[in-house]
């Protein structure tokens, strides 16, 4: 049973861990898969040398093509302990799962700023601002300005100021 | 190549001297093949630590020059600092590049150099967590940092986009910060070398951060592990990016040492020398393509060429003066800014945004005078939507014409430059409110309510037979009381009127003289404002059918419509404190104050960025009046957002008291004057008390005598020498006891309106939003669109369709689980 186990720090959502875990100094013996196997969460069975410890949250099973995210293990006697295996779907399928389409909710990469963004909290208080008009017909002088409008009756028939005779 | 994990492990930085002469930098360096150290550093052989005695850090000296002298101790480059300043010392460009663990830990003294790298870490430990370092930019923005300075990030940036070649990546993530918001992108190699720069840019609130990124000299050292068999490494590692930055009007190249290069434009015939200060040439930068800096002085560093780019040519427009200096014909010429933090000034927000929001990138060189300028403007700083050659005036401005259409909202926010020759050279000034492009209501009110018809009474005369209306000033009304008043002196002259008024109406009296005064009312704008107002014409004012005018010193205006209009004047909703993105729109309240009609609500997305024009349309038959509030949207539709009625013209009484009391006066004055005889008196006072009380002539005459003198006595002394006794001085007076507050939130009644406030204006109740660091790192920020997940980075969640995946079916459905809840990518 062809195993490589890595320990990973990069958090298990990452798409590809690729990059994100060394290649462990062998120091497991043998390996072997409890029975029956599920292939999307065995039991590994490790033997590894006397003394030695298993220091390792993520593994490779070069038959089945998957990752797999290691729990605690659990020491059997001896040297031997057996360890549960998730399959990290994210990064076995990752080639695959770049190449699907989506129609994506939240990004980093992508950001639509007209879109409101839930997560963004508000405090309760308010900022305010005001914006003036850049003017007003309302400045005007009481004293000299022409303000006052006199309604008279008739008078049209006279002449009118400026107007000529009435129209 | 270089693949794998990035790992420091341990390193230290020990000394206790304030120099980097004085420490000791331990590197627990492995001694593995093709480790790299990029900085400047020898080993010590035995141990595989660095001595570091050699890199010496001043105030005034070069440091970081001796290249590819590690070849075999593991060592690749030493980062470089070339131009030495006094506020620029420190240790910012060294950079480890190992492939097995590693980790720089800084003591003492040196805390604060290392506090100045400032790469993702903390306290004063710096660790990295990825092959590609971060980078930031970061400005001063009224003195106070923000975030990194960003000629520190230069080298990152430079040194990122090495090590991502190195390793063959093909994009290299960079982030900068500024004003406290945190933007990132990602940079295609592969279309930084071809294209030779990576232009973008983006708003961080309202700041418009315009960055070009240049590699100018880009020659990829070797590894270790590629010595050919004489074991002799060809590593050069030769980076010196160049960053040009576009921050508020100035436009910066930012160099790899820190050094800062700013933009200028020498006249055609100017003579520059080219000294320390000036070393950075582009030509034919209308194509798009910047060439590689021409550093000729020995304060410069580089050669070659830009990859994939041109070979550097010498400008050929520069000619060399008898004396020594240039001039610059067809060429951009960078100056060496010496003050580096008075350079990474940004301007406020506010500063920015006094506007219009039209970009204009200009990517000719700028000759001179007479020059032909192409510009375009652009979306967010990336697709040209239209193009000219703009028009460059007599004064040497290019703004004509700069709006043709096509604008949309995106370009809307963006700005506007002006270019501007000063008789010495051109200058780059923002656009200024009163050079405002044409879409922006100007003086002329009637182009911004031409798509709005206004009602079809305008044209409705007064001059209708029935009543007339004059404008009269407030001299005019006091002559007007005076004459019903004080000029009774002149007994032919009442004589006849009065006589006229009997024939004309088959009465004989001053109450119904003032029946014929139909109201007085008042406005808070001069009338001259109106179009209806007719010029002054004659002297006379005719009432009822008097054949006999009222005469006035001044000559008199009427009215020729009942219904005028006039302009309440514009506002452009936006201002620096605008986040530029949904924030505006919700959790955000915009109210508009209309004088005399009150306020209401306005929809944010129908006003925000766009100008708010208010019309009033007047009734002066009642002093009525209706507010129409336009919205003028930038691409030139103007569509009405709201109708408020409102009460404008307050009314100057002129109630049968009034009128009562004013006959009354005059009929005392008359008496007292003994210039009517006492038949004409009973006629008249019995005419009065008719027309008052309905009493039988003569029964009240003796009543309204009587209260002559306590009417007249009763007159406020604080009304002043100026005012006329009468009907004008009764309206005045109530006009002086008029200034108080009125409710903002209905619409003007009377006088009481005369006291709110008299200039429109718009309130903005926004929401305040904490910072929420590292929230598009951890959750993403909102989206919409189709994409391949492997073309999105960083968080990604949403729904995809699992076909093509060779896998169980739980499989996938834990697949769509995970992606809905969001991965990293």
């Amino acid at each position: 049973m062809q195993v490589g186990f890595a320990f990973i720090t990069c958090d298990p959502l990452k798409l590809d861990k690729s990059g994100d875990y060394t290649a462990a100094v062998p120091s497991v013996k043998t390996v072997q898969i409890s029975n029956p196997a599920n292939v999307e969460n065995p039991h590994f069975i490790l033997d590894i040398p006397a003394g030695g410890t298993f220091d390792y949250n993520y593994c490779y099973v070069q038959k089945w093509g998957r990752y797999y995210f290691l729990g605690e293990p659990t020491y059997l006697d001896g040297n031997r302990l057996t360890v549960a295996g998730v399959c990290d779907v994210l990064t076995t399928y990752a080639d695959d799962i770049k190449n699907l389409d989506i129609i994506v909710n939240r990004t980093e990469s992508a950001e639509n700023k007209k879109i409101p963004d839930a997560l963004q909290a508000s405090q309760s208080n308010r900022q305010s601002e005001i914006l003036n008009f850049n003017d007003s017909p309302f400045s005007v002088n009481f004293a000299t300005d022409i303000v006052y409008v006199l309604t008279v009756q008739g008078g049209s028939h006279r002449n009118q100021p400026g107007g000529g005779e009435n129209q | 190549m270089i693949k794998g994990n990035f790992y420091p492990t341990v390193t230290t930085i020990t000394g206790t001297g304030n120099k980097f002469t004085d420490t000791l930098i331990n590197l627990n360096m492995p001694t593995a093949s093709n480790a790299y150290w990029l900085g400047w550093v020898s080993e010590d052989n035995t141990s595989s630590v660095f001595n570091v005695s050699e890199l010496e850090v001043t105030e005034d000296s070069y440091i970081f020059r001796r290249v590819n002298e590690l070849e075999n101790h593991n060592i690749g480059y030493v980062s470089q600092r070339d131009i030495a300043s006094p506020n620029n010392t420190g240790l910012y460009n060294v950079f480890v590049y190992p492939t097995t663990p590693c980790t720089i830990k800084p003591a003492q003294n040196l805390a604060k150099y290392i506090n100045q790298l400032d790469v993702k870490g903390s306290g004063n430990s710096v660790t990295t967590t990825s092959l590609l370092l971060d980078f930031a930019i970061g400005c001063k923005v009224d003195g106070e940092s923000q975030g990194m300075t960003y000629f520190k990030t230069v080298g990152f940036a430079g040194i990122r986009a090495f090590l991502s070649a190195i390793n063959g990546d093909t994009t290299v993530d960079i982030e900068w910060t500024i004003n406290g918001t945190t933007l990132s992108k990602v940079i295609s190699l592969p279309d930084l070398e071809n294209d030779g720069y990576i232009h973008f840019d983006e708003y961080v609130n309202t700041t418009h951060v315009d960055v070009f990124i240049t590699i100018c000299s880009f020659m990829l050292g070797y590894s270790q592990a590629d010595k050919d068999s004489s074991n002799t490494s060809h590593g050069i590692s030769n980076i010196l990016p160049v960053i040009d930055m576009h921050i508020g009007n100035d436009k910066y190249v930012v160099g790899i040492g820190g050094v800062q290069y700013r933009q200028i434009v020498p006249a055609s015939g100017r003579y520059i020398q080219i000294s320390t200060d000036y070393g950075f040439c582009s030509l034919n930068a209308s194509t798009g393509q910047w060439i590689r800096p021409n550093w000729e002085s020995a304060n410069y560093y580089g050669s070659g060429k830009l990859v994939n780019g041109p070979e550097c040519v010498i400008p050929k427009n520069i000619v060399s003066s008898p004396d020594g200096f240039f001039t610059f014909g067809n060429c951009l010429v960078w100056k060496r800014y010496v003050n580096q933090l008075d350079i990474c000034r940004m301007y406020k927000p506010s500063d920015i945004y006094k506007l219009m929001g039209i970009q204009l990138r200009y990517q000719t060189s700028i000759t001179g005078a007479g020059a032909t300028i192409y510009s375009y403007v652009e979306d967010d700083g990336t697709n040209p939507k239209a193009s000219w050659a703009p028009h460059v005036n007599d004064k040497n401005e290019f703004l004509a014409e700069l709006i043709t259409g096509n604008l949309t909202d995106d370009i809307f926010k963006s700005k506007l430059r002006l270019w501007q020759w000063d008789d010495t050279q051109w200058e780059l000034n923002d656009y200024t409110e009163d050079k405002k492009p044409s879409y922006n209501p100007g003086d002329d009110s009637e182009n911004v309510g031409d798509s709005v018809t206004l009602p079809s009474v305008f044209g409705v005369g007064t001059t209708n037979g029935f009543v007339t209306q004059y404008a009269l000033r407030k001299s005019d009304i006091q002559q007007l009381g005076a004459l019903l008043w004080t000029s009774f002196v002149d007994a032919d002259y009442w004589r006849n009127y009065l006589f006229s008024l009997a024939l004309d109406t088959g009465t004989f009296s001053l109450a119904g003289l003032m029946t014929f005064f139909v109201s007085l009312k008042v406005y808070p704008f001069p009338l001259v404002n109106v179009s209806g107002l007719v010029s002054e014409g004659g002297n006379d004012m005719y009432v009822g059918t008097g054949i006999v005018p009222l005469h006035f010193t001044n000559k008199l205006h009427s009215l020729t419509s009942y219904v005028d209009k006039i302009d309440g004047g514009y506002v452009r909703v936006w201002s620096s404190n605008f986040f530029g993105d949904w924030r505006d729109y919700v959790n955000t309240e915009i109210t508009l104050y209309v004088p005399y009609c009150g306020t209401i609500h306005l929809n944010p997305a129908d006003v925000v960025g766009n100008t708010v024009k208010i019309r009033y349309v007047i009734d002066f038959s009642t002093g009525g009046c209706v507010a129409y509030v336009m919205c003028v949207a930038p691409i030139g539709n103007t569509f009405m957002i709201g109708a408020l009625p409102g009460q404008i013209g307050a009314d100057v009484p002129l109630s049968a008291t009034a009128a009562g009391e004013i006959a009354a006066r005059f009929i005392g004055d008359a008496m007292n004057a003994g210039h009517l005889v006492g038949g004409e008196v009973g006629n008249i006072a019995g005419g009065i008390a008719s027309g008052l009380s309905g009493n039988t002539p003569g029964a009240g005459g003796g009543n309204v005598l009587s209260g002559i003198a306590g009417v007249y006595g009763g007159l406020p002394a604080a009304m002043g020498a100026d005012l006329a006794p009468g009907m004008a001085s009764q309206a005045l007076s109530m006009l002086t006891r008029s200034a108080v507050s009125a409710p903002l939130m209905s619409g003007g009644r009377g006088f009481a309106s005369f006291g709110a406030p008299q200039i429109p204006y718009i309130q903005i109740r926004r929401g305040i939003y904490p910072k929420i660091s590292k929230l598009s790192e951890i959750s993403g920020k909102p989206s919409v669109g189709t994409y391949k997940v492997g073309d999105l980075s960083g968080f990604v969640s949403g729904v995809v369709k699992t076909d093509g995946i060779n896998a169980h079916e739980n499989e996938k459905a834990k697949i769509r689980r995970l992606i809905a809840g969001g991965i990293y990518v």
